[in-house]
């Protein structure tokens, strides 16, 4: 019988100023098994990893009530030395993990701190870089690697260190689909080689296929455990905890709402396709509607790039010859891999960076004729990184200083800030110092830094980045309700659901060109060219297409229009 | 970077880095004794033994002129100075003026002024080819390895490595920074050096400093789960030993070195006194 190497037992902890992470939490691991935890940003997950792996109270202080065993020490009474050889933890962002010059340095620095034999080091190198496919890479500088290779050198790192944990604390929230896809299958590879993980994710459909148990945390509290199946098909509880259902589990809520009886309820394409299928040849569902949607486009162009060709000093060209034209009142989604020239094109747009063949003109004229000034608004940009761009004491500054470099002052100022910071919900907290504001709040403040300076395009760079599933359309319905009065707005993402539920138009990049271009409906039923530029269409689209047989139209992206298309017969 | 590591099967990149880092040693030990113009003489002779090694550790000849054209400007600065302030100066080429301090003309740019200004260049060429050399030949493994049998403390050799990982990201944070608050109308390139001074870095700076905090904070969770510290000794996986190529190759620095500071005090100051004659009588037509 496998033992439980991680025991939790009524444990409450709290920070020194008060808050309290984790209420009265109570669960067990067992050997081998890999254990997901979700929950809203805020809800413990974090604090959560940090107790496990001795981060708290040895790094982070607080005080931890109830008693934690990981295999079979209390992190509180050993060192992080010698926590060090039970339990390894990864956190989100790779590039403040990694400081060797090679990969090899960086995974053999663990044991080697250990003072295991030189043999023992090697060989533990080779089966870490074996596991994460990295072998053959030991060389190389971690620079020259991707997102995905980054994060799995820093897994390399922690499997070197062959503990008998491995604490992951979103180990995905930085990259883009495929670095996503590629750490999602190293853990694939991880669990089928028996290491007791611990994963808090937001990508639920991801995890679904890796965790033997699920744990909902909401508020420090523990909102449910249970297998992935029992957790995700419960769509109120996943309402609940703010996370997100699969797809097919809300299609099929509501389908039951609507009188269907469903005895489960799928988490994948794959179960959804046999369930609905089985239904309709009994004819319990019927394919009724069609699905419609208008392609409305005013013709005027606002912004127009021309044959635009960029490369970075020594390096492979970021945008080959782009030309496209934006029209007012676009909502246009841009999506790509992580180095496909999307954000290149985003800084020409604006001026930062300066193409060396083509130009871009805003309303037929020139943007580098514009000064940074002139140019703020016209076109802003709202950053993946808000803390690249708070500086300030209160959150009303912080809006006020874009408006005194446009020359407004005093309080004309004051009193168009507050304007905007009502706009975005943040008016109650105006006087509150920024580094004071969850993360998702900081994001809407410097949105709100932006908008003041009034421009008639907005564009978003990654509106998701580490937000979890609620925070993820904070920003996008701020662009919405902004798209409705007239600004024309351009979104860079990943998240493909965002793309479905507000985009009127989307473009497709890779290396450096623009691949396809027209309205998402179109475009996410070409899995084919989608594939080439490393996206995947949201899970309701694969359903659909591969239920297209069935009668169902392929072009469907969203749940409702899913729903609009059958009927339940009773 | 022009001047970074490049892995190549070469002699020089197989020495042991000692080996490389006495020649270092030894170009700074002549650079600090020479003090005398007419010692360029014997530097002329360490910079051609140089770049011998220089083309045996298979580094390209244009690299040479890159350094030259990076230190350009460290060269003019010594020439234009020494040219009018050196003591010895006795032959005026050209005068802006005449400024007499003590027994010297400031206003006049000397011949051997100019000399000498040459000379210091020289000495600072020999050190940083030196440091070239040893740099581009020397894996940054290897040079932790000789931090450790040099017997430097362990957390002394991590720094460093984590140092010159995290300046390029420094640099990068930076210059994004830079840019998101241009984003907001602000133009710190076209202010002017005044303001810049005093307050155009504080909204660059600010966010600068509490994102480095972060990342420290992450690094330090990211090693110490690594159980940095567990033991005085962390494991060596690069082990360095020395072989006949070092040995012969440390005889014949010294050898080289030996007799620069040998020439230095016998032929070198009548042959550069007779040089400067030939050099005045041209002058004076």
């Amino acid at each position: 019988m496998p033992g439980r190497v991680i025991e939790l037992e009524d444990v409450t902890f709290t920070y020194p100023d008060g808050t309290v992470a984790l209420k009265n939490i109570s669960f067990f691991v067992e050997e081998g098994e890999a254990v997901a935890v979700v929950g809203e940003n805020g809800a413990g997950k974090t604090t959560l990893c940090y107790l496990l792996s001795g981060v708290i109270p040895h790094i982070y202080g607080g005080t931890i009530k109830g008693k934690v065993s990981v295999a079979g020490i209390q992190p509180k009474d050993s060192s992080m030395r010698d926590l060090s050889r039970q339990v390894s933890i990864v956190l989100q962002d790779p590039d403040s993990q990694i400081f060797s010059p090679t990969v090899f340095m960086e995974v053999a620095f663990g044991p080697s701190n250990l003072g295991l034999s030189k043999e023992e080091i090697l060989a533990n190198v080779k089966w870490a870089l074996e596991v994460t496919g990295l072998s053959g890479l030991e060389e190389r500088s971690p620079d020259e690697l991707s997102g995905g290779q980054k994060q799995r050198l820093v897994l390399a790192s922690a499997l070197a260190m062959r503990s008998r944990v491995l604490v992951l604390d979103e180990p995905t929230s930085q990259l883009d689909p495929v670095g996503v896809r590629e750490v999602m299958a190293t853990l694939k590879e991880l669990k089928r080689r028996g290491v007791t993980m611990v994963i808090t994710t937001h990508q639920t459909e991801e995890i679904a296929e890796i965790a033997d148990k699920v744990i909902v945390l909401k508020d420090g509290n523990l909102l449910a455990i249970g297998s992935p199946k029992e957790i995700f098909s419960d769509v109120e509880l996943m309402e609940r905890a703010g996370v997100k259902a699969p797809d097919v589990a809300i299609l099929t809520y509501e389908l039951a709402k609507r009188g269907l009886n469903t005895e489960e309820v799928p988490i994948n394409e794959l179960e959804a396709n046999e369930m609905l299928s089985k239904f309709i040849k009994d004819g319990k569902i019927r394919v009724s509607g069609e699905l419609s949607f208008e392609q409305r486009r005013n013709e005027r162009a606002i912004i127009e790039v021309r044959d635009l060709t960029f490369e970075y000093p020594g390096r492979v060209r970021a945008l080959d010859n782009v030309s496209l034209t934006v029209y007012e009142g676009d909502f246009l989604g841009v999506i790509g891999m992580n180095g496909s020239g999307k954000s290149t094109l985003v800084k020409t747009m604006i001026g930062l960076l300066k193409p060396q063949q083509g130009k871009v003109l805003f309303r037929g004229e020139d943007v580098t004729k514009f000064t940074v000034g002139e140019l703020a608004k016209r076109i802003g940009l709202i950053l993946q990184n808000p803390d690249y761009q708070l500086f300030t004491i209160s959150a009303i500054e912080e809006v006020m200083f874009g408006l005194r470099n446009i020359g407004v002052k005093g309080e004309e100022a004051r009193k168009l800030a507050l304007e905007i910071l009502d706009m975005v919900g943040l008016k109650e907290k105006a006087e509150y110092f920024p580094f004071k504001l969850s993360f998702g709040e900081r994001r809407l403040l410097a949105a709100a830094a932006t908008l003041a300076l009034n421009p008639e395009v907005v564009i978003l760079d990654e509106p998701t980045t580490a937000q979890d599933y609620r925070g993820r359309y904070l920003l996008a319905d701020l662009a919405k309700d902004l798209h409705e009065r007239g600004k024309t707005i351009i979104m860079i993402t990943h998240d493909m659901d965002l793309i479905a539920k507000y985009a009127n138009r989307v473009i497709v990049m890779a290396n450096g060109k623009i691949i396809m271009d027209g309205d998402p409906h179109v475009i996410f039923n070409d899995i084919e060219r989608l594939r080439q530029a490393g996206v995947m269409p949201p899970q309701i689209t694969r359903l659909a297409i591969s239920m297209s047989q069935m009668g169902i139209p392929s072009q469907i992206i969203k749940i409702e229009e899913f729903l609009d298309v059958v009927e339940v017969v009773k | 970077m022009t001047f970074k590591y490049v892995e190549k099967d070469t002699i020089i990149h197989k020495l042991h880095p000692m080996t490389k880092a006495l020649l270092l040693l030894a170009a700074l030990m002549l650079a600090l004794i020479f003090t005398y113009d007419y010692s360029i003489v014997p530097l002329l002779i360490v910079l051609a033994f140089e770049l011998i090694i220089w083309r045996v550790a298979g580094i390209e000849f244009w690299r040479v002129a890159i350094v030259i054209k990076v230190l350009l400007g460290i060269f003019l600065f010594f020439i234009i100075v020494q040219g009018f302030l050196y003591r010895g100066g006795v032959t005026p080429l050209f005068a802006i003026g005449h400024f007499k301090l003590w027994e010297k003309d400031i206003g006049e740019f000397t011949l051997e002024g100019l000399l000498y200004g040459l000379f210091i260049s020289a000495k600072i060429l020999v050190v940083v080819i030196a440091a070239i050399i040893f740099v581009m030949t020397t894996s940054i493994t290897k040079m932790s390895a000789l931090a450790h049998s040099l017997r430097l403390p362990y957390s002394f050799s991590f720094t460093l490595l984590a140092g010159l990982r995290f300046a390029p990201l420094i640099f990068k944070s930076f210059s994004d920074i830079k840019d998101a608050q241009k984003l907001r109308a602000f133009d710190i390139d076209r202010m002017n050096i005044i303001v810049r001074a005093f307050k155009a870095y504080v909204p660059i700076l600010t966010p600068l400093i509490l994102n480095l905090l972060r990342r420290g904070m992450e690094l330090q969770i990211s090693i110490e789960s690594r159980g940095y510290g567990a033991t005085k000794n962390p494991t060596q996986l690069e082990e360095l030993h020395l072989r006949l190529r070092d040995y012969v190759t440390f005889i014949i620095i010294i050898l080289i070195f030996a007799s620069s500071i040998y020439v230095n005090y016998t032929i070198a100051p009548p042959l550069y006194t007779d040089f400067l004659q030939y050099l005045r009588s041209l002058l004076r037509g």
